[in-house]
């Protein structure tokens, strides 16, 4: 019972940190904007575009503002070139369309007058560009034998076709994209709060005095670390708990279903994996500064590695290649392969559980490697 | 006596391993990793062509129009748009299946019909490519009912008189670098937070043995600050150049301007760390706390975090970032990067200056009424 309060006012005196990485993830969780809405119909997908209006909204120009708000989604900006700049650099915006003063007597007039556009170079911005040149293009062909309003009333005939588009299958697939979205990230305060924790307490009980007066008290070693292991894996359990209860506060009807519970029990594995990882290396640093840095590097390092902060799609092959021997790429995996699946046939569950295997398996060869170390290190003291 | 000092204060802080983990050899590993997982985003981005099917049936036979925009759009070249398989229909819904294209064309009762695996960009610009060849026919046919002679004219229009003025250097991963110097800059604060902590009395043996002491005490912080800031400039240097050479960032035409804004921001930690040592009374750890905190808290509100973290912020709360630091160095780097020199870069440096100069004077003021009757 003394090792185990010695334990709980460590935590105590370091709660903070925990509470810190904690509000990150809820802060990243709920402010993720993916939604999980399952589409059955087709929707365009509507660039952001900005338009520069000089001409009065008449006739042609007032028509080209008209379709481009109807095709795009319009974002108001604040008049001044710089925040329209920063706009399309921060991507608030993927296209800006500028129409001249003078566009609508130009036009009719017979010219082709210069329109200026500024764009990030992306999808959505070929997407928007492609909408002002169809408009343009067909406007110019009528043109040729209409006036202005025949233009208009040819181009609103022509523009109003619309080609059958069918889904072959529902999108998101089961609407749990926010819920990966939060176990994906759940990575980084699993790693950085679990080994930093596990690593503080067995550091504090190796220290030289500490560990010798063990050793010559009536308590034997082997009690000790079975109530250090017991405390630390109390304490894993305690945090994970905590992190599943605040999915299901974030998304509780995606949680509820099957593969919600198969992220919950993913989770579980992966605990057991950082506990046995968070055991070797506290046995592997020696003082507190070591520590700081070990467990920064491999919570940041995973988490930018394998998938937990950019998608996994998103990375380069050579780095999603080299993350195989991480176990944090085969949980988000296993979390991604939970997400996209249709239905939990046993074709669709099989790769996830060899996912969950194999982060199983690194969880064994940590406790392994752990014992060989202890072991060694039992010489020295 | 100053450079007496200043060796043993270097010598001092390049013992601390820990202390040149977090300055130095922190910002590197941060760098390594922003390289890892971004490099490969604004690539994804990019528009590539996509693989579409056509379901070559009878109905494909009839449309010569869209045979022909099909062939033209699916040539390789920079207009391409598409790589197009002919299958048949059971064919095009395995391929479909198997996630091989993106979606299929087919036409029935004379109507093109796309079947997609799921809404998106792809599916979209599918669609819209379809729709503007289907609206050829439609002005054909129209030029031909209301005036046959304007058909040759078409053949001859001109494309849209478009401009593009974009900026050449739209690339936003670089504004994750930029936080990542911003935050290297105010980690100065640590070394000199710590090489001020050893000369105050209420923090160690050392600082009292200091107080009591025939040396002026402005020589002693001084050396310390100034050993600080050489180390600090060092390890910016080993990020600009790992960052540089290593990783290809782009840090404009401007290098002179961008090494300025680095010196000042390197300042602007320097003098944050004293403002936190001599303002705070708590241990040297809680303020070791508070300087992380407070310096992460900056690049997170500078965008390190999540670019549009930035953007939100200077939009809708300017005045938090304006007097961020770590926004201050950030900024004036994207200005360099975005805009070339101009105003915005150097009303950025100035307000740093300002901030600094602030916050030397209150620590100044806070380390001289420093007195004790005993300890």
């Amino acid at each position: 019972m003394t090792i185990f309060k010695a334990f709980l006012q460590i935590l105590n005196r370091n709660k903070i940190i925990l509470i810190l990485y904690s509000v990150i993830l809820i802060f990243f969780a709920i402010f993720n904007t993916q939604n999980s809405d399952i589409a059955t119909n087709f929707e365009s997908v509507k660039p952001d575009l900005h338009i520069i209006n000089h001409d009065t909204e008449q006739g042609i120009t007032g028509s080209l503002v008209k379709y481009l708000g109807e095709q795009n989604n319009i974002v108001e900006l604040a008049e001044d070139a710089e925040s329209v700049d920063d706009a399309l650099f921060y991507r608030k915006v993927n296209y800006v369309v500028e129409i001249p003063g003078n566009f609508r007597a130009d036009f009719l007039a017979g010219k082709n007058p210069e329109i200026t556009t500024r764009s990030t170079g992306d999808y959505n911005a070929n997407l928007a560009e492609m909408s002002l040149t169809r408009y343009l293009e067909l406007a110019k062909a009528y043109r040729l034998v209409d006036d202005e309003t025949g233009m208009l009333a040819d181009l609103e005939k022509t523009l109003a076709t619309d080609v059958e588009v069918e889904l072959a299958r529902q999108n998101p697939v089961n609407g749990l994209e926010r819920a990966v979205f939060y176990y994906n990230f759940l990575n980084y305060p699993m790693l950085a709060g679990g080994i930093f924790m596990i690593c503080l307490m067995l550091l504090s009980f190796r220290e030289q005095k500490v560990a010798r007066r063990i050793m010559v008290s009536s308590t034997s070693p082997a009690r000790v670390n079975r109530i250090l292991m017991l405390a630390n894996g109390l304490f894993m359990l305690w945090l994970w708990l905590i992190y599943v209860m605040v999915s299901f506060v974030i998304d509780f009807h995606a949680m509820l279903s099957v593969p919600g519970l198969w992220l919950v029990l993913n989770s579980g594995v992966f605990t057991i994996c950082v506990t046995a990882l968070a055991f070797l290396l506290a046995n592997l640093v020696n003082n507190r500064g070591a520590m700081n840095g070990i467990v920064n590097v491999v919570a940041l390092g995973s988490s930018f590695l394998c998938g937990a902060f950019v998608p996994l799609e998103w990375l380069p092959d050579a780095v999603r290649n080299f993350a195989h021997v991480l176990p944090s790429y085969w949980y988000i995996d296993a979390n991604e392969k939970i997400g996209q699946a249709e239905e939990f046939s046993w074709s669709n569950l099989a790769p996830i559980l060899a996912n969950i295997a194999v982060v199983l398996g690194f969880s064994i060869l940590f406790v392994i490697l752990t014992n060989l170390l202890k072991y060694a290190r039992r010489r020295e003291i | 006596m100053f450079w007496q000092n200043f060796k043993y204060n270097l010598k001092l802080i390049l013992r601390d391993r820990s202390l040149i983990f977090w300055t130095l050899a922190f910002p590197l590993i941060m760098a390594l990793l922003f390289n890892l997982a971004f490099s490969n985003i604004e690539n994804s981005e990019k528009f590539e062509p996509m693989a579409i099917a056509v379901v070559e049936n009878a109905e494909w036979q009839k449309q010569e129009i869209f045979q022909k925009a099909f062939a033209a759009l699916s040539a390789e070249g920079e207009e391409q748009l598409f790589h197009t398989e002919y299958l048949s229909e059971t064919g095009a819904a395995t391929a479909l299946e198997n996630e091989e294209i993106t979606a299929y064309l087919e036409f029935q009762n004379g109507q093109p019909k796309i079947t997609a695996r799921e809404n998106g960009i792809n599916t979209t610009i599918l669609k819209t490519v379809v729709e503007r060849i289907g609206e050829q026919s439609q002005v054909v046919q129209e030029i031909l009912r209301k005036n046959p002679a304007q058909l040759g004219e078409l053949v001859r229009q001109e494309a849209p008189n478009l401009k593009d003025a974009s900026r050449p250097h739209l690339s936003y991963t670089m504004v994750e670098y930029y936080t990542l110097i911003a935050m290297t800059c105010l980690y100065a604060g640590m070394i000199s937070m710590t090489a001020v902590n050893r000369f105050l009395a209420n923090m160690s043996l050392s600082g009292r043995r200091v107080a009591v002491s025939p040396t002026p005490k402005r020589w002693l912080i001084l050396s310390g600050l100034s050993a600080s800031y050489l180390v600090q400039v060092f390890g910016l240097a080993l990020l600009f150049t790992f960052t540089i050479f290593g990783l290809k960032v782009d840090y404009g035409e401007n290098f002179a301007l961008v090494l300025l804004l680095s010196l000042v921001g390197c300042l602007a930690g320097t003098a944050f760390g004293v403002f936190v040592a001599s303002s705070i009374r708590v241990s040297e750890n809680a303020k070791t706390g508070l300087m992380i905190a407070l310096s992460m808290f900056g690049c997170f509100l500078a965008g390190m975090m999540g670019i549009t973290m930035k953007y939100v912020v200077d939009t809708n709360l300017p005045l938090l970032n304006q007097l961020n630091p770590a926004n201050l160095i950030t900024d004036g780097l994207y200005a360099l990067y975005y805009y070339d020199v101009c105003e915005r870069y150097w009303s950025n440096i100035i307000t740093l200056v300002i901030i600094t100069l602030v916050i030397i004077c209150i620590s100044i003021w806070n380390l001289r009424k420093e007195q004790y009757d005993n300890l």
